[in-house]
């Protein structure tokens, strides 16, 4: 049998509360939820989908671990198992004919909270930031959005979920960092 | 190393937000990493109902169910790029599998509200349970030829779940609709 609850903690493995919540444990359950769920919407908000629409990817991505606990073959790479299931969800979600897409000149967007960046930055040069995040390549906006997820995902995790070599991210962070500042410079006027 | 390294990478959580207010080209990485950390939970912040619901998913844990997964969705069928309006008529056909046992269904939008329209083969059961995470499941009858029907459904993810008659309970795979 496996540990009890009070045996799992903030900082154990995902291999330990894996096998925790396989066997019944909600609190290694919630623990996992803590440390997932930011990077998980950070994935989903890539993707152009309402607010609704991106929760709705996230939470069935934690169905679909519920679903799987018994069936984990690697949990050490947790973070890799549930962002490929969140983007495939959320390619689901783009092509639903149900929902508005991009070029759906008629549709309305269902009018369930700000898009991202809309809620209003009271600073300036924030705002600046922001609104370059948004405009960054794809490969930078992701390996960025990846980074302020709270808690961040280990650089391992990232190599893993981006499908990068472990040596290239801290290059490849500086030379997207540094092009979020010039973008951000001109854009915002600041220095 | 995985999973537990927040506070050991740079720019982690852990570490206070510094540097606002001052030069971009003076700001380090790691500085602005936290800022912009900060500035996304104040600009498109995580809904606190969705930790929730990702907490209440737990509880929906059927260890004793066959998963039917999803074999087929027409929407990922459906061409990605299209110019096309939103009618009442948009359906989209879902086929689970659990070994023999086969549901199909589909599922048409009626504003807010899912219509499902069904049929379970390759076993027989007297009702068919769909349930919306966080709403409790609403049973519909199996009629001949394993046909069923269940109207006004909110959306969200979605599971249907039957008790087949060999006594096998089958649960689809959470799709969201």
């Amino acid at each position: 049998m496996l540990g009890p609850s009070w045996l799992v903690v903030d900082d154990s493995s995902n291999g330990e509360l894996v096998a925790a919540a396989a066997a019944g444990d909600q609190k290694a359950w919630d623990v996992l939820v803590d440390r997932f769920t930011s990077l998980l919407w950070n994935i989903a908000r890539q993707y152009r989908l309402s607010p609704a629409d991106a929760a709705d990817v996230v939470q069935t991505t934690w169905l679909r671990l519920v679903e799987n606990l018994d069936r984990i073959a690697d949990p050490e790479r947790l973070a890799g198992w549930l962002s490929t299931t969140a983007r495939r969800e959320c390619l689901r979600a783009s092509r639903r004919p149900d929902l508005p897409r991009p070029g759906d000149d008629f549709a309305v967007i269902p009018d369930d909270g700000p898009a991202p960046g809309e809620r209003l930055l009271r600073d300036e040069q924030d705002a600046a930031l922001w609104s370059a995040l948004a405009r960054l390549g794809e490969a930078c906006q992701r390996l960025i959005r990846l980074l302020i997820s709270d808690p961040p995902p280990s650089y391992a995790e990232v190599a893993i979920i981006l499908d990068m070599k472990l040596g290239s991210i801290g290059p490849t962070r500086q030379r997207c960092l540094n092009q979020l500042r010039k973008l951000a410079s001109v854009d915002g006027g600041l220095t | 190393m995985t999973g537990q390294a927040a506070s050991s990478v740079p720019g982690g959580a852990g570490a206070p937000d510094g540097g606002d207010g001052g030069r971009l080209s003076e700001l380090a990485d790691d500085d602005l990493i936290r800022r912009l950390r900060r500035i996304a939970a104040e600009a498109d912040p995580v809904p606190d109902s969705l930790y929730a619901a990702a907490r209440a998913a737990f509880a929906l844990r059927d260890i004793d169910a066959r998963i039917a997964e999803l074999v087929r969705d027409s929407a990922m069928d459906a061409p990605l790029v299209a110019v096309r309006a939103v009618t009442e008529s948009d359906a989209r056909m879902l086929s689970f599998e659990a070994s023999d046992t086969v549901i199909e269904c589909e599922v048409t939008a009626r504003g807010g509200t899912r219509d499902i329209v069904g049929q379970l083969t390759g076993g027989t059961a007297a009702w068919v349970a769909a349930e919306v995470a966080g709403r409790p499941p609403v049973r519909a009858d199996v009629q001949a030829h394993g046909f069923f029907a269940v109207r006004g459904l909110p959306s969200g993810p979605l599971r249907l779940k039957c008790l087949l008659a060999d006594g096998v309970t089958v649960a689809t795979s959470w799709t969201p609709v």
